[in-house]
């Protein structure tokens, strides 16, 4: 099945410094891609890369760049697909909505911006995405301003706010940062539901690997600006090929079989500092002296697709 | 808003307070200067005892506030009846000499602080827009530049400029042409009424004479209401929900009228009514370079006339005319946003 | 954003202003004519080589009237906010560090105070007071008082917190000693850096009242009263010289001070730098 959207080769740097080197990414239709790793990997990047939301001394360049077999390299195109073509929810929800508006107001302004709707036309819609995100009050929450509502009803609404254009992609940025532990977990499953609701494509970047196993079909694990290990999420959570994504889900089960999490040795490469030809090399509790000064080649197995020189389980393909 | 209008009595009547204490308890002598330099000592006697100078401070005070009542007698007056006093140079009660100047004042500073707006909101988000470069850098020297010009200098040499030089602009006459008929109307401001009454000549004559007084009275704010509006725009810039207002697909025009401009404006306003009372002071000057007939002008002449009641009651007026422009610039406040509303 | 900027603008600022000062102090040497000699004969002569920036009415030469103004405007801006300081720093530390009833009865009365435009009350009390330097210099300084309580007691009431003050406490020293030798030094900085812009402001306020007769007693030169002769000749359509010089040396005093406090604000405390 040919991917909804494809990104090859994104690089991205930011004052002349690099922070993506290469990132290679699909979402096909109708699927959930998780995007993992530490902060500093390159995930919110990424996405904004998608949506052309860079912050503004960024510079981006796509070897290629697909939505749905359009053409998405030229800047216009992805400005325009905002909203339209793919819904974005934040982090930090109470920040982003604005203060001086009521969230009503703020839906109806997008859905009539975005589907051309008239005013009573949009204040039905409104009411009728508000219920959709599971809001059993729409009627006072849409007369509410954001700071008389709680960070989980906020990000309800800016979910609302984000399928407001029937988009295909939603694309999720950390959406449960700064929401209470209690619903977090609830927001992650309301906004997999809602997208397989709509038979649209998600791609949900999140550090909580445990929300990911419930959530995702696929999983992306980044390090230090490239995707080093792409699966099922049951293939990843099985046995990840790559150390690295290895390690980060041996530390998320052992959380949540009240184990003692092993932490990955040493820290996350700073933009600009110099790298290994395998970035995560000096970490590497399996590194060889080739780490260092060759490209590690693609490995592809059980369902996996990972760059390394030595992965977790034998069988090397050379690139 | 009951609590904020009770918070205001004891501020006014501090500044009633402050005001007699300026006016009669200061180590000047207010019947000397009353009575004038050539005035003989029985002369300054006889005032002293008129303007009853020689009772105690406190029941001074008592005269002042509540009238004659205080000391048994009947005859009213006093200051919570609204009684300023009688103008020794016009003759008339100082209350109704102000009430005919306010509305030419009240045009002025309304069309400054207008011109002010009007020039410092649009301009400030722009040059947040356009950050560091050269826009902005222009507009930083200006605003402080703008701060160290003196207002009643700048009306001089706008005069110089428009009418003495260029000769587009009416000079320094008040209002109106001298001998032209005002317009009838219920607001007392030229503009308005001759607008109301479709007097399109008078319009347009009153609008040539309140050019030069507007931009005069309001140059001096757009310099800070420029800055404040560039800082808070660069905080809404900078912020999540422009960052998701944008991801949710608003772009362009929309995106700064009805977002930046919207959330910078409390800020802004804020600041507006900082100027008002930095403006109400400047009346007095630039109303004398434009022989502007307002309660600025009153006050001057007051001053060289050494018309004691008359300057009191314009002190007075300025300071309290400055507390309930606050309030009410609170009031608008939450209005505008909802967040100070809860508070 | 760079620091080399800023002391761009603290060396411009600087410069103007040292400029001022040495027209102030060396009047007699730059300026060749006497500014109260009246010369009937010379009334209202544009610039020439005789006159650079002309004559006025009486024939009072502009040029040497503007220079020896600058003695007046800037003793009298200097010497009020010195007044200000004088008054408001003390009082500043105490209520800041003292806090309680007096705290909240001195904020009520700056309040009052501040609910008149400066201005407007610098009339009032000049008003009453009478003209002259000595008067003119308490006025502007009684003026400034609650901007520098305001900002003692604002820094006071943060450094109270701090962890040497503190310190100070824990090895048992007094609480005058504590305000005297742990607090107030740490007040220094801004008030100074306010000073600048105060001085500024006080330039502004002098002109404002000279301009509308209630400052520096004619003949002696000041500018505001200088742009003020202009104002006839407004309606007259001549004599551009007697306003407009003044009136540039009042923006150059003020801006330059102006922006030295700024500048000097900015440096001190590099977070506001962040939000400019």
């Amino acid at each position: 099945m040919s991917a909804l959207l494809e990104v090859r080769g994104l690089e991205v740097s930011i004052a002349g410094l690099p922070i993506l080197r290469g990132v290679d990414m699909e979402v096909k239709p109708g699927e959930i891609l998780g995007v993992v790793g530490e902060t500093g990997a390159g995930k919110s990047m990424t996405a904004r890369s998608v949506l052309d939301l860079l912050p503004a001394k960024a510079t981006a360049s796509f070897a290629t760049c697909t939505f749905a077999g359009q053409d998405f390299i030229p800047p216009k195109a992805r400005q325009e697909a905002r909203g339209h073509r793919i819904g974005f929810v934040p982090q930090r929800p109470r920040g982003s909505l604005n203060p001086v508006f009521r969230v009503g107001n703020q839906l109806s302004a997008t859905l009539r911006r975005l589907r051309d709707m008239g005013r009573r036309e949009a204040r039905g819609e409104a009411l009728d995405l508000l219920r959709s995100v599971r809001i059993t009050d729409p009627e006072r929450v849409y007369r509410s301003f954001p700071h008389e509502l709680s960070g989980g009803m906020c990000q309800r609404v800016c979910i609302a706010i984000a399928l407001a254009g029937e988009p295909e992609l939603i694309i999720a940025d950390e959406p449960t940062t700064g929401l209470d532990v209690t619903i977090q977990a609830e927001i992650l499953r309301l906004l997999g539901e809602v997208i397989s609701e709509r038979n649209a494509a998600g791609m949900l970047i999140t550090h909580d690997l445990g929300v990911v196993a419930d959530v995702c079909d696929r999983v992306a694990v980044m390090y230090a600006g490239r995707v080093v290990n792409v699966g099922a999420t049951a293939e990843i959570y099985r046995g990840a090929l790559h150390p690295y994504a290895n390690r980060l889900v041996s530390i998320a089960t052992s959380l949540d079989s009240g184990g003692t999490p092993r932490e990955v040795p040493g820290r996350v490469p700073n933009p600009g500092d110099h790298l290994a030809a395998c970035a995560f090399a000096p970490r590497c509790f399996r590194a060889g002296p080739g780490c260092f000064d060759r490209e590690p080649p693609l490995v592809n197995q059980s369902g996996q697709v990972a760059f390394c020189h030595h992965p977790v389980t034998a069988g090397v393909v050379p690139r | 808003m009951t609590r904020r209008l009770a918070a205001l009595i004891p501020i006014l009547l501090g500044v009633t307070l402050l005001a007699f204490v300026v006016s009669h308890a200061l180590p000047g002598d207010p019947a000397r200067q009353y009575a004038g330099i050539n005035a003989s000592e029985a002369q300054v006697e006889a005032i002293r005892e008129r303007l009853g100078l020689n009772e105690s401070l406190p029941v001074q005070y008592c005269v002042y506030m509540i009238g004659q009542t205080c000391l048994g007698e009947p005859g009213g007056g006093g200051l919570i009846r609204g009684d300023l006093g009688e103008s020794i140079r016009t003759g008339f009660s100082v209350a109704q000499d102000v009430g005919a100047r306010l509305p030419a004042t009240i045009e002025m500073v309304a069309a400054g602080m207008l011109f002010a707006l009007v020039v410092a909101l649009p301009l400030g988000v722009w040059a947040a827009v356009r950050k560091g470069k050269l826009l902005d850098k222009f507009c930083r020297f200006i605003s402080t530049l703008g701060v160290a010009v003196p207002d009643f200098w700048l009306a001089m040499i706008l005069l110089l400029i428009f009418f003495i030089v260029l000769e587009w602009l009416p000079g320094p006459v008040g209002r109106l042409p001298i001998g032209a008929t005002t317009p009838d109307g219920p607001t007392g401001l030229y503009v308005i009424d001759s607008l109301v009454s479709g007097d399109w000549e008078t319009f347009r004559t009153a609008v040539k004479h309140l050019l030069l007084p507007m931009v005069a009275i309001g140059f001096p704010a757009v310099a800070p209401i420029l800055r404040l509006t560039r800082n808070a725009t660069l905080s809404v810039l900078n912020s999540d929900y422009i960052a998701f207002g944008r991801a949710a697909g608003l772009r362009g025009a929309p995106l700064y009228l009805k977002y930046v401009l919207r959330n910078a404006l409390p800020g802004a306003v804020t600041m507006a009514g900082l100027i008002a009372g930095y403006m109400i002071g400047g009346a007095v000057l630039v109303e004398r370079v434009f022989s502007w007939p307002g309660v600025g002008l009153y006050g001057y002449n007051s001053l060289i006339n050494t018309d004691y009641p008359a300057i009191q009651a314009y002190v007075l007026l300025s300071a309290v005319t400055y507390t309930v422009v606050f309030l009410a610039v609170d009031l608008v406040q939450s209005l505008i946003d909802p967040r100070v509303r809860l508070k | 954003m760079n620091a080399r900027k800023y002391d761009a603008r603290l060396i411009i600022g600087l410069t103007m202003f040292g400029f001022m000062v040495a027209v102030a102090v060396f009047a007699p040497l730059i300026a060749r004519n006497d500014p109260l000699a009246i010369d009937l004969t010379n009334q209202f002569v544009p610039p020439s080589a005789d006159h650079w920036f002309g004559t006025a009415s009486l024939g009072f030469d502009v040029f040497a009237r503007v220079v020896y103004a600058a003695r007046h405007d800037l003793l009298i801006a200097v010497s009020a906010v010195a007044l200000s300081i004088a008054i408001g720093h003390p009082i500043g530390l105490l209520v800041g560090y003292v806090g309680g009833w007096g705290d909240s009865v001195t904020m009520r009365c700056l309040d009052v105070v501040q609910a008149f435009p400066a201005l407007v009350l610098a009339i009032g009390v000049l008003s009453a007071l009478g003209q002259g330097v000595r008067n003119l210099i308490l006025v502007i300084g009684i003026v400034g008082v609650p901007t520098f309580v305001r900002l003692v007691r604002a820094e006071v009431r943060s450094l109270r917190e701090h962890a040497y003050v503190e310190a100070g406490r824990a090895v048992g020293n007094s609480r005058s000693k504590i305000l005297v030798r742990y607090i107030a030094p740490g007040t220094v900085g801004t008030v100074v850096t306010q000073a600048a812009v105060s001085c500024g402001w006080a330039v502004l306020l002098a002109a404002a009242l000279g301009f509308i007769g209630l400052g520096v007693p004619l003949p002696e030169p000041e500018w505001g009263a200088m742009i003020a002769e202009g104002i006839p000749e407004m309606r007259r359509g001549g004599s551009w010289w007697i306003p407009v010089f003044p009136g540039i040396a009042i923006a150059i005093t003020a801006f330059s001070l102006i922006l030295i406090g700024e500048s000097v604000a900015d440096l001190v405390e590099p977070t506001r730098r962040k939000s400019r």
